[in-house]
This record gives structure tokens, sequence and C-alpha cells, in this order.
């Protein structure tokens, strides 16, 4: 599975290096939103309040949403693309399973994406001088959020498999992921804590939005559920792409609708 | 190139159908088809289009599952397992195995690693089909900038990689220019050579006679023959004799001659060669102008064979 990792991380990088203004501009775009970021969150802070603590907020929630959008996207984004050029039923016809084949794939585009954020991150720091403190707890919600948006995005993923046309599909659910990763349900009266934990995402970014604000560490329980939440939907997600690869194979659409 | 571990393919009795929107029964694309490849061997699948070429070639590859029959890949028993798919390399009709944005270079090399080559040997491997394929000089190129033909060099390249022991060519010569059908038949030979068996289909008939040893005519889903080339030729109602008429024929040999399966036109004849001396017999002493030998042609044999199955089983379809 290392080596699956590996060779895909290669492709994606060959691709990524291949048309170096389009990178580039990526780059930049990346470093422009960050760096509105920063100097937004120094504006709103002013000089009462504690600017480098109000920033980590504003740095993770904006990651967040980049991640969760990407994770969200990306399998059924790239699927739809593959059966396009031809390439999806090579990959059917490869000795891997298609849903570990997907899931490393997910994986590999999101080691790079967070890279590429890392770097961008760190440059804007660097020329500010300002610097940004997580701790290591803090992982364990970002776990959760990234299994979680993992499982919508192989679910997406199982619908382009079976009609190869998503594109307005993941354009709603991009709209619909915000809600999940900002609003409070837990809070909502009557069954607000119920309704939280079933709803993907919503745990763990409550859990990591009120560690970050807060500062305070979160209850065993709290992470217990923010990862049982990832990886449940992450399972769901999983599940319903190799039904729907065993359907594809079933109905023989592999490479068409 | 090391000479793959190659395996006899066995295919019996595989059927598969697809339930058909709007139509009443499901559209059975593959009726019990049997049949089996050896190793070294060019196995042309033939047929009309909508016969189940296409969906023999996705079973065969492990795309597509079966409803009923067995495939065995020499000591593998089952189309969908790891190891059957490690031994088999696939490129289907209109979906070239390539990624565009990759260079022909990186496309064997990915590929091949997919495939689970280790490091050095996939890039040793993917300079092998270079070479091989001509492509070569073009190694550096986006597979995007090739030309039609070099695609297609590429993608059937791709297939082989990883060093199968089967391989399925789903048209692979389709919409390319002569240089480019006789470079990939030219390969092609070469590989039946090192002992790779190829199942190909192809409505390009000449590439076909250039290529298979054996032929395996599709009617409706079933096997409507399977046997050498040579045999599909002679066989065939094509390889003919032509008999050209000095005198007017009567009545009564027009007759008997029709009996024969002989066809007129004016005073020309036509029958197949098993029937020659019974000709003489019904004509003689009439004179005879000309007698021709028509060698067997592929295209109208292939359509008459289909014709004569179609007769025999008119349920078939």
């Amino acid at each position: 599975m290392l080596n699956l990792l590996l060779i895909e991380s290669r492709r994606q990088w060959l691709m990524f290096r291949r048309y170096p203004v389009e990178s580039f501009a990526g780059v930049v775009v990346f470093t422009i939103l960050f760096f509105g970021l920063f100097t937004g969150a120094r504006y709103l802070a002013g000089t009462q309040v504690d600017f480098a603590h109000r920033l980590d907020v504003v740095v993770a929630g904006y990651v967040l949403w980049l991640v969760t959008t990407g994770l969200f996207v990306g399998p059924g984004a790239q699927i739809t693309e593959d059966a396009r050029v031809g390439i999806l039923e090579q990959l059917f016809v490869s000795p891997h399973n298609f849903t570990v084949f997907t899931v490393i794939r997910v994986l590999s585009g999101l080691v790079q994406h967070l890279l590429l954020i890392l770097v961008v991150l760190s440059a804007i720091c660097l020329i500010t001088g300002t610097r940004l403190e997580y701790r290591l707890a803090e992982l364990v919600p970002f776990a959760g959020i990234v299994l979680a948006a993992t499982g919508l995005g192989l679910m997406a993923a199982s619908y382009a498999l079976l009609v190869k046309q998503v594109s307005a599909l993941l354009g709603i659910g991009q709209f619909l992921l915000l809600p999940l990763v900002a609003t409070p349900v837990q809070s909502l009266p009557g069954f607000g804590a119920w309704l939280a934990a079933v709803l993907p995402i919503n745990p763990s970014s409550q859990l990591l939005q009120s560690e970050l604000a807060s500062g305070r560490a979160a209850r065993a329980g709290e992470l217990a559920l923010a990862m049982g939440n990832g990886v449940a939907f992450f399972l769901l997600g999983a599940w319903l792409l190799d039904r729907a690869s065993r359907r594809a194979r079933r109905l023989a659409i592999v490479g068409s609708f | 190139m090391r000479c793959p571990d190659v395996h006899a393919l066995q295919v019996e009795a595989v059927s598969r159908c697809y339930a058909a929107k709007g139509a009443a029964a499901p559209l059975q694309a593959l009726r019990e088809v049997s049949l089996t490849l050896h190793p070294g061997e060019i196995l042309a699948v033939l047929g009309l289009n909508g016969a189940g070429k296409t969906t023999l070639v996705k079973v065969l590859s492990g795309l597509i599952r079966p409803d009923s029959g067995a495939i065995r890949l020499g000591a593998i028993s089952s189309a969908s397992t790891r190891a059957y798919l490690q031994r088999i390399g696939a490129v289907f009709e209109g979906n070239r195995n390539i990624y565009w944005r990759l260079t022909a270079f990186e496309n064997l090399h990915y590929f091949a690693l997919l495939r689970g080559l280790g490091l050095r040997r996939a890039r040793q491997r993917a300079l092998e089909m270079l070479a091989l394929f001509g492509l070569a000089e073009r190694r550096a190129t986006l597979a995007a900038h090739l030309s039609r033909g070099m695609q297609q060099r590429l993608a059937v390249a791709i297939a082989l990689v990883h060093e199968p022991a089967v391989v399925l060519l789903d048209e692979p010569t389709l919409g390319v220019d002569l240089e480019n059908v006789l470079q990939i038949v030219a390969t092609l030979k070469l590989l039946r050579e090192r002992g790779i068996a190829i199942v190909l289909t192809s409505h390009q008939l000449d590439v076909v006679r250039m290529l298979a040893d054996r032929i395996a005519l599709l009617v409706g889903g079933r096997v409507a023959a399977l046997e050498s080339l040579g045999t599909f030729l002679a066989r065939s109602a094509s390889h003919s004799y032509t008999l050209e008429l000095a005198e007017p024929i009567d009545a009564a040999r027009q007759q008997r001659l029709g009996a024969l399966g002989v066809t007129q036109e004016q005073s020309r004849l036509r029958f197949g060669p098993a029937v020659l001396y019974d000709v003489i017999d019904a004509l003689r002493p009439l004179r005879v102008g000309s007698l021709q030998y028509c060698e067997a042609d592929l295209a109208s044999g292939f359509l008459s064979r289909i014709r004569d199955y179609r007769d025999a089983q008119p349920a078939a379809d």
C-alpha cells in the first residue's frame, strides 16, 4: 500500500510540475488568500486582543475549509476525468482494489495539498514575523475531519462511478459542507447534541474550533466522538464506493454511463 | 526481453447479458462462449457490430463479470483474482490507456509500477517497450502531443509493459494510418514469437489476415466458428471457381447446377471447390471457355459464414 502511495504521489507530482505557470498561479492564490487572512485578522484584532491567538483560529478555519472541499470534490472529479479520457477501465483491470486505490489517491492529494499550505504559511509567517501555535492534541479532531470529509468524497465518487456526471452535485455539496464545518449544531436546543453526533464533520470541527478558541484540552469522550464520527463516515464512504464499483462491473458501465 | 511465463487461456461456456432499458428482454451479449488460447498464438475474434466482441474482451480482462461460465489462465481459475489480472494486459476500443499530461516514458513507467514491477525493472521495461514500439525518440514527448498512430502504439506498449501472458487488444489499429498499422502488426508478430498469447478484435480484415493464427467468429454472442485462418478461408464460400461457358446451357442442366449451389450470371458460373467435379460432370459435353480459381477473400468469406450460421440457426439472434 505504501508502494501504491509512492507511485501515485509521484504521478501527481509530475502532473503538478508539468505546468509550472498553472502550479505557480495556485501557489500565488494561496499566498494572497492567506496574506489577506493575516492582515484581516490583525486589523480585526486591533491592539486589545491577542492577535496571534486569533490568527490561529482564523487560519485553522480556512485550512479546514480548503481541506474539506478538496477531499469532498477530489475523488468524484477524478473518476469523471478518468472515465472521460479512458483511464478508468485500466485502473479497474489493474490488480489493485479500486476503493483502496481511490483512498490512496485521496491521501496522496491530501499530503500534497497540506505540504503546499505549509510552505505558503511558513513563508508568510517568516515575512510578517508572526508565529502560529497548534498543539499536538488538536491533530485528533483534525484527523476526524479529514476522515469524515474523505468519506463524503468517497460517497460522491460512488455516484460519479455510476453516472459519470457529478459536477453540479459536487458544486452544491461544497456549499452544504459550510454549515457542517461552521455551525455549532450541538448547541441547538432539543436534539442538538444527538444531531451533531450523527452529522459528518461537525463534531470534529466544533471540537477543534472550541480547542483553538478557548485553549482548553478536549475530554476523552469528545475525542472519541470526533474520531468515531470520522471513522464511521469514512467506512460508510468506502463501503459505498466498493458497492458502486461492484455494481459498475455488474452493469458493465465502468467506462461509460 | 524475457519471455513471460505463459499459460493457455481457457474460456468455458461464458454467458453475459445486459439489462436493456425499455427492452422486453435483457440483451444477451455472450451465449455459452467456449474457446482456448495457446501460448504464442494470435486469436482473432471476428463479428459484426453487436456480436459480442468487446464484451468478450472485457470479460476476459476481468472488467466485466460473466453471468455464468468459467475462465482459466493456467492454474488460475478466476478472472477477478489479483494473480489473473497481473497476467493480463488490455487495450479497450476507443479508450487509450494513457495519461495525456505524462510523457510516453512516464506513462509506461507509471503503469509498470502500478502493475507491481520494481523501480529499476519498471524503468528497464519502459525503455524496452519504447524501443520495441519505435517510440524511443519520443520518450520525452507528452502523450497528448504524439500522433494518433503513436498514441495507439503507446497504448499497446502500456498493455504489455508488465510482461503479461495474455494481451487483449480491442481494435488496436482503429483510426491508425497504414505505416503505424504495419508497425503494430510487426510488433505483435514479434511478441507472438516470444510466446505471448494475443486476443485481437478488428474490423480491419487485412490486419486479421496478416496476424491471426485462428479465427473465432461471433454471431449474436455465440461462437459460430473457431478454426485456423487457413480452414476458415478454405471453408468460406468465396474460396471458389468461376467458369465461363462457351455455349448456352439448357434448363435441365441449369436445374442440376442449381441443386449443387452454383450461381449463374449469364454464361458465368460460380461454385465452391467441393463441387468442382460435379459441375464438370453436369456440364459435359458443353464447351468451356475458361475456368478460373478465385483465392479466398476473408471479407466475403466472413459475411457468408455469418449468413450460413444464421440460416442454420434462425433462433440464434
